[in-house]
């Protein structure tokens, strides 16, 4: 059961695709209903089924102080309420059609989808729409799902080897930006929720205006046009909402270690964290050369670092190197790696240290960096094999301010990426005068 | 642990818009090598997966885990290609190999697109023809795999699930297994094992489903090519068939966790048994998905739980009805006697009508989305093999289920429910004192 996934949870497992494998030309097509909802189409007849996703710019770092995991328990009750309510008959509607629905929500945004054969679009477009414009959140449909909370912090935290560990490591490496709390929230937030708390974070959110409606699949601009009229131009206006701009402070170069144990593992991780310029921040030529730096540090076997410390070293068994950078808060590079039985926490880390002095003692070499460009690009081939393909991507991107003309203009900014920028960048986010290093040992 | 008990069972279900324009051929090559194809020239991409009816059911008793690592190894370097040159060469034509072991098989894959095909497939036949196994490469292979199955060897999830099989097919029976082995005996696997393990891939047990921008004629041809060097028989250790067991039983498997995990499962049916589709229904109305009367007992009504749910697990020795739960310690034993109690109710009363209208409308919508890439259709069409279903079972599966009457389904359950043989597993520390499930 997915309905309500916490993104950030997992981003060790699942961000790796993100960069790589997704991004493309989709040749979506956009307009703006009258209340100031943004609709895009991505038109896509290979099977007769049609998605749609409501994305709310408004995620966990737009939870109350206090209250974290407020916007996680408000996309639950999203499916609450009586059963002549959209809310409270979504889900067995849309699941008597056959069709797949799901929610998440993410440090930047609460998206809401349901995947059905085509002729059905009509029904979850009634649906959304109805919950869009109207959700009264009553106690005893928002009371139990409370404990249903809890017991999904469980199940995706306590139960997870690597769940608190993550938790603590974000919300010791940023200081003040509520990127650092959890999206499911701390239990003992989460235990103070009201109703009242739901139903005021809903009438000030969950407003035309403050998102986007993407449909995907088999079906026609004109058809949508004449069903988003109908549905959603009627939604009137909640609310014009205003998300605090906070900032990270501007500090020093600061070394920070944290280590933890879990009695759920058996052989150590190995955490690094660099803060790294987000889509907004700097010059967008940093945010596209760290995608190809990242594509040519951690590929398995054939990237840099990788090959260094997995195949040659045989330090580590793995590492990854991700990117967080669509992001509304600050963005940053994540490493994850694990020791080789023989090798320690140390040689791991002594070894990684050192990979990086040489790359920017010595720079990367052109050619290297061509070759990682063409293959992000050669994944372009597999963009339109999935009839669904580009909603997901698309939504990001627009979560965080990107027009859809630059987004379809990715494989022009990946092809602009110089081996000079790729360099540069590189030693301004590699800093090892300035990061944060964890490590998770087994519990004796 | 391979989550294998979710994949089977929402394959099964037709719908007439798609296979319209789904047409399947079935190919045999000029060596008499047979696939599935569903041709389809408005993509670029070409997706084939393939497997042979041999997983980690297969291993030595001394040995478990050595199929997944051939899997792990087959990658790892073919004919002139190194590993770094192999993977290198993948990346190049954008081309992407991989393999999966499960307890009855092992599967391949291979994803490539019109303009790199030549290449990938001559990959993949030397991938399979001229494996390196270098003892090197397998060092690391093996090392890192014993990192991941030492933590993996620690998760509530996985012990759960272990000690579920153990309870259901015996101890040291091959499906009691776990696919990645275990720390006593992956460190006795060297690499000229690898080698062994390749002769229970025969062509005898290859089945191969295709999607995607290839004709028929070419697909012919590249079979051949690939596959015609693979041993004509394989040579497979029999499997002795088990007796589900007779009596209901109730293990706890102590860990200081807030949250425990109950397993449970009975005996189903095999696709090809007439009734599989009577135990889809009711399974749907039960436990599977969003909307069931697990959910709405457990979750919806008292908030006991974030996930339960049940599925049918179709493995060739046999096919389990199992679910899962995680509730806190406190409250596990009340989930687990709901679920025990909604079990009975429906073995009793069978479903009611609405449910029965929403399941079968459920199953017959849902079918489509199994369609929407190439990868997923020709995963799909492998499985079709996997099970025997026979070809035109796409198109006669709709009027199948739309003959299915209530009445029908609700004699079935009376037979096919059986609360006072459920197997349960518990890991956590659940209260006592508590109801109690049994």
């Amino acid at each position: 059961m997915l309905r309500q996934a916490c993104l950030n949870l997992y981003i060790v497992l699942s961000f790796l695709s993100c960069w790589n494998i997704e991004a493309a030309v989709y040749n979506p097509h956009t307009f703006t209903l009258k209340n100031g909802l943004q609709v895009v189409v991505i038109e896509n007849h290979r099977a007769p089924v049609v998605t749609q996703m409501v994305w709310y710019k408004v995620g966990t770092i737009d939870d109350p102080h206090g209250k974290s995991g407020l916007a996680h328990y408000l996309e639950h009750l999203m499916f609450k309420g009586s059963l002549n309510s959209p809310a409270g008959k979504i889900l067995s509607e849309i699941n008597r059609v056959g069709g797949e629905q799901n929610a998440a929500t993410s440090p930047d945004f609460t998206v809401y989808y349901q995947v059905v054969p085509k002729n059905k679009l009509e029904l979850i477009m009634s649906l959304e729409a109805g919950r869009m414009a109207h959700l009264e959140i009553e106690d005893q449909y928002a009371k139990p799902e409370l404990d249903v909370i809890l017991e999904e912090r469980h199940m995706r935290i306590d139960n997870n080897p690597t769940g608190i560990f993550f938790e603590i490591i974000l919300a010791s490496f940023f200081k003040h930006h509520p990127v650092r709390l959890p999206t499911i929230g701390w239990e003992h937030e989460i235990k103070t929720f009201t109703t009242k708390d739901a139903q005021s974070f809903y009438n000030t959110w969950y407003t035309p205006n403050n998102a986007i409606l993407l449909i995907a699949g088999d079906v026609t601009v004109d058809e949508v046009k004449t069903l988003t009229k109908k549905y959603y131009e009627v939604i009137p206006i909640k609310a014009k909402p205003q998300p605090l701009n906070i900032q990270e402070p501007k500090t020093s170069p600061m070394i920070q270690r944290l280590e933890m144990a879990s009695p759920l593992i058996q052989e150590p991780y190995f955490v690094k964290l660099f803060k790294a310029p987000n889509f907004k921040e700097g010059s967008r030529q940093g945010f596209y050369a760290l995608q190809v730096l990242t594509e040519l540090l951690d590929t398995p076997v054939t990237g840099r670092i990788y090959r260094e410390l997995v195949e040659k070293q045989r330090i580590a068994t793995f590492i990854q190197i991700s990117y967080q950078g669509y992001t509304r808060g600050p963005g940053y590079v994540l490493i994850l790696a694990q020791p080789a039985p023989g090798h320690t926490i140390t040689d791991v880390e002594t070894a990684f240290n050192k990979e990086i002095e040489k790359i920017i003692q010595q720079g990367l070499h052109p050619s290297e960096v061509e070759k990682s460009k063409s293959r992000l690009l050669a994944q372009l081939d597999y963009t339109r094999d999935h009839v669904l393909s580009g909603s997901n991507e698309i939504g990001k991107a627009l979560i965080v301010g990107e027009t859809i003309k630059e987004f379809e203009a990715w494989p022009d900014h990946i092809k602009a990426v110089t081996p000079e920028q790729a360099n540069a960048t590189f030693k301004h986010v590699f800093n090892l005068s300035s990061n944060l290093t964890a490590i998770l040992w087994p519990q004796k | 642990m391979k989550v294998f008990f979710w994949l089977i069972i929402s394959l099964l279900f037709s719908f007439s818009e798609v296979h319209a324009h789904l047409r399947i051929q079935e190919i045999t090559s000029a060596k008499g090598i047979k696939a599935w194809l569903v041709e389809d020239h408005t993509t670029p991409v070409i997706a084939l997966n393939f497997s042979f009816e041999a997983g980690a059911s297969q291993d030595p008793e001394d040995k478990l885990g050595l199929a997944e690592l051939v899997s792990q190894m087959l990658t790892q370097g073919a004919g002139k290609y190194n590993s770094h040159d192999f993977a290198k060469k993948l990346q190049e034509i954008a081309s992407f190999i991989s393999f999966n072991v499960t307890i009855s098989h092992f599967q391949g894959s291979l994803k490539t697109t019109q303009t790199n095909a030549k290449e990938a497939f001559q990959l993949l036949k030397t991938t399979l023809a001229a494996p390196l196994f270098s003892a090197d490469e397998f060092k690391k292979v093996a090392n890192a795999h014993i990192t991941t199955l030492s933590n993996l060897e620690k998760q509530p999830s996985t012990i759960a699930l272990y000690h579920l099989r153990k309870q259901i097919f015996g101890p040291s029976h091959p499906y009691a297994r776990l696919v990645e082995g275990s720390l006593k005996t992956v460190p006795k696997i060297h690499a000229n094992d690898l080698k062994n393990y390749l002769k229970n891939l025969g062509r005898d047990t290859l089945k191969i489903g295709v999607c995607g921008n290839i004709s028929a004629q070419e697909l012919a041809k590249v079979l051949d090519e690939i596959f015609s060097s693979l041993p004509q028989k394989s040579t497979l250790t029999p499997i002795s068939s088990i007796q589900f067991p007779q009596k209901e039983k109730f293990t706890t498997i102590k860990l200081s966790q807030p949250q425990s995990i109950g397993l449970f499962a009975q005996q189903a049916i095999p696709f090809k048994n007439p009734d599989f589709l009577k135990a889809s229904i009711a399974n749907e109305a039960l436990g599977h998905g969003s909307v069931s009367r697990l959910m709405s007992e457990v979750r919806e009504k008292r908030g006991y739980a974030y996930h339960v749910g049940t599925n049918i697990d179709q493995e060739p020795l046999m096919s389990l009805l199992i679910g899962s739960v995680g509730s806190q310690n406190s409250r596990i034993m009340k989930s687990l006697a709901l679920i025990k109690e909604e079990w009975k109710r429906i073995r009793d009363h069978g479903l009611n009508e609405k449910e029965f209208a929403d399941a079968k409308s459920h199953i017959l919508g849902a079918y489509t989305l199994n369609f929407m890439s190439s990868p997923q259709i020709a995963e799909l069409l492998l499985l079709y093999q996997e099970i025997d279903a026979p070809i035109t079972y796409i198109q006669k599966r709709e009027q199948l289920i739309n003959a299915i009457t209530l009445e029908q389904v609700n004699n079935f359950t009376k037979t096919f429910f059986t609360p006072e043989r459920l197997q349960i597993v518990v890991v956590g520390n659940p209260e006592t004192g508590e109801h109690d499930a049994q």
